[in-house]
């Protein structure tokens, strides 16, 4: 069982413009969120869910190819402008 | 010989020393930039050795017959009161608070070659304010020190400069002005625009000369990347033209500059064919409304990436646009180009001459070279995959338990970076559990007590809702993309755990070991 989180943690936003600043990384004005998971009884749940869970669906797949392309550069071509 | 000379002071406007060097876009676009940044005064020291163009008259304008000088100027300017000889003069004195307001008032250098027909050599501006905290400008950045006569002037910032032609080309200066990032500092010097081109010939010359030189292919780019003892990444866009999708483009891009490398990209230009240009920044898009039961990969919507371009200048603002491209077949896609733009005017009453991002052709990306630590064997794109698995499958959970219960389903954001193992440590764990210093210190003793040593770069996939993190999963960096060792996964939310406990147990995907920070 999980209770509700009474406090969130501190996510400061960091204001300077450096490359590690980012929205998911360094947030503070999202409220914490509130996962109303108080009465599930999560391991119950999810295996009943099991199989569900284990199969792929055709969008994860379709999603996870687009970073499967081959690097198939122009090797020889001359950058030149 | 060189004969001393005085320093000079002059006024930021028309017939000043920037005016003096010449007529080119180069130029237009830095007046433009500097009159935007509210430039007031010009500091100009006459003699100036610069390191990159001694290395460039060491290989090349040496032994031309031109008799061409080794010795540079160098323009410093400034916003705010003018900066006279009287003020200077104290500053050199000693008078912190001069000095102080120099630099507060401080806007970058451009170094002068005494090359006519490409005379902007390394350059460095301040950005532009950030004016939209809630999505931030994401930029590579680094300190550059000035001394004159004593007085110490600091610019962050990235340097650019122009293709000279004789020693770079657009591909060289590209890969000079990534590998000036702070990333490279603990091993590898900065090389010069020279240093670079040799490199790229040293074991691929392909029967062209080394100087002048007449541009680099790809492959001379990554033996350059190896032979200054770093590793080169390349990746190409998946359609057929070689163009990007928006998300494959930029969560790429956003994961190496979020990591602290610059992205050098190769493209086609308008009708002049292929041309390099370095990524150093991009605007993260604001935050967005999670879409139920989907996983949004946090910078895919983003729209506005910084460059560097020698055509043009140094952080060049430029829009992403999608085309499109359709088939015999009546199918069709969506490429990304990439378009500069001019930031909106803010001191209107300076006279600013002709925008040269104006009529800039647009851009279409195909390649990406990166230059990487060789340690770090993970690409972006592998972290992306099982970052989406995990992320994906954490969501299915979600949305089960929470309709389980009768509520409505959760959407779950996912972003990738590489993160030295000290820096995630202390920087970012900081940051993230700033408030609860006692989670903090249990959170970093686990990490060092608990989990098996880990690797210098760590690849970190953090999963969150909105902007509110939900568990980082920590990965291995030295070992190959098959393989691809998980080390730990840092929970932030007692629903994760649950989650990833079961997911784990079941081998639905591995996790690596538990370390609770909440």
């Amino acid at each position: 069982m999980v209770k509700n989180r009474s406090t969130k943690p501190n996510m400061n936003m960091n204001s300077q413009t450096s490359a590690s600043g980012s929205t998911l990384w360094t947030s503070t004005s999202e409220k914490w969120m509130k996962l109303s998971l108080e009465n599930i009884d999560v391991e119950t749940v999810l295996q009943k869910n099991i199989a569900k869970l284990k199969q792929q669906s055709p969008e994860l797949k379709k999603r996870i190819a687009l970073f499967e392309t081959p690097v198939h550069p122009e090797l020889l071509t001359k950058i030149v402008d | 010989m060189h004969k001393p000379s005085p320093l000079e002071f002059h006024k930021f406007q028309a017939g000043d020393p920037l005016d003096q060097v010449g007529k080119s876009n180069q130029l237009n676009y830095l007046r433009i930039y500097l009159t935007d940044l509210g430039a007031s005064s010009i500091l100009l020291e006459p003699h100036y050795f610069d390191r990159d163009y001694l290395s460039e008259f060491a290989s090349f304008y040496s032994i031309s017959s031109r008799g061409y000088v080794n010795v540079c100027k160098r323009l410093h300017f400034f916003k705010g009161e003018e900066v006279s000889r009287e003020l200077f003069s104290k500053a050199a004195q000693g008078d912190t608070e001069i000095q102080k307001r120099l630099n507060e008032d401080y806007l970058g250098f451009c170094v002068i070659r005494p090359i006519p027909q490409t005379p902007l050599g390394r350059t460095v501006l301040r950005w532009y304010a950030d004016k939209y905290p809630n999505s931030q400008r994401i930029v590579e950045k680094r300190a550059y020190e000035c001394h004159v006569a004593g007085t110490e002037l600091t610019i962050e910032g990235l340097a650019w400069q122009q293709q000279d032609t004789g020693v770079g080309a657009c591909a060289t200066v590209a890969l000079w002005s990534a590998l000036h990032s702070l990333a490279f500092d603990e091993f590898h010097s900065i090389p010069t625009t020279s240093e670079i081109t040799e490199a790229a010939h040293m074991t691929a010359s392909l029967g062209s000369r080394v100087f002048p030189t007449s541009g680099l292919t790809i492959h001379q780019l990554c033996e350059a990347i190896k032979e200054l003892g770093l590793a080169p990444v390349v990746q190409s866009g998946e359609f057929p033209n070689q163009a990007f999708s928006k998300e494959r483009f930029m969560s790429s891009v956003a994961a190496y500059v979020r990591s602290g490398y610059p992205v050098i990209v190769i493209g086609k230009l308008g009708n002049f064919g292929l041309h390099a240009i370095c990524i150093v920044g991009f605007r993260e898009p604001s935050p967005t409304t999670s879409t139920p039961e989907f996983v949004t990969l946090q910078d895919s919507d983003t729209d506005i990436v910084y460059l560097h371009d020698d055509n043009l200048g140094p952080n060049v603002r430029s829009r992403i646009l999608l085309k499109r491209q359709s088939n015999e077949d009546s199918s069709s896609y969506d490429y990304v180009a990439l378009k500069p733009e001019a930031p909106q005017m803010q001191y209107s009453s300076q006279p600013r001459p002709p925008d040269p991002t104006a009529s800039y052709p647009e851009f279409i990306p195909m390649s990406l070279v990166v230059a990487v630590h060789n340690d770090l064997r993970t690409s972006p794109e592998t972290l992306y995959k099982v970052g989406l698995n995990a992320a994906t499958k954490m969501c299915e959970a979600f949305s089960m338990l929470l309709k389980s219960n009768e509520q409505s389903p959760i959407g779950l954001t996912l972003s990738t970076r590489f993160l030295k193992l000290t820096d995630y440590i202390n920087r970012e764990l900081e940051r993230t559990l700033a408030s609860t210093p006692v989670i903090l210190g249990n959170t970093r003793l686990a990490l060092w007590e608990n989990v098996p040593p880990m690797s210098l770069h760590l690849g970190v996939v953090r999963i969150g809702t909105g902007s509110t993190p939900l568990l980082d999963i920590i990965y291995d960096t030295t070992d190959s993309d098959r393989n691809h060792p998980v080390f730990a996964h840092v929970l932030y939310n007692p629903a994760a755990e649950l989650i990833a406990k079961v997911l784990t147990t079941n081998q639905i995907f591995d996790f690596g070991i538990p370390v609770k920070a909440y």
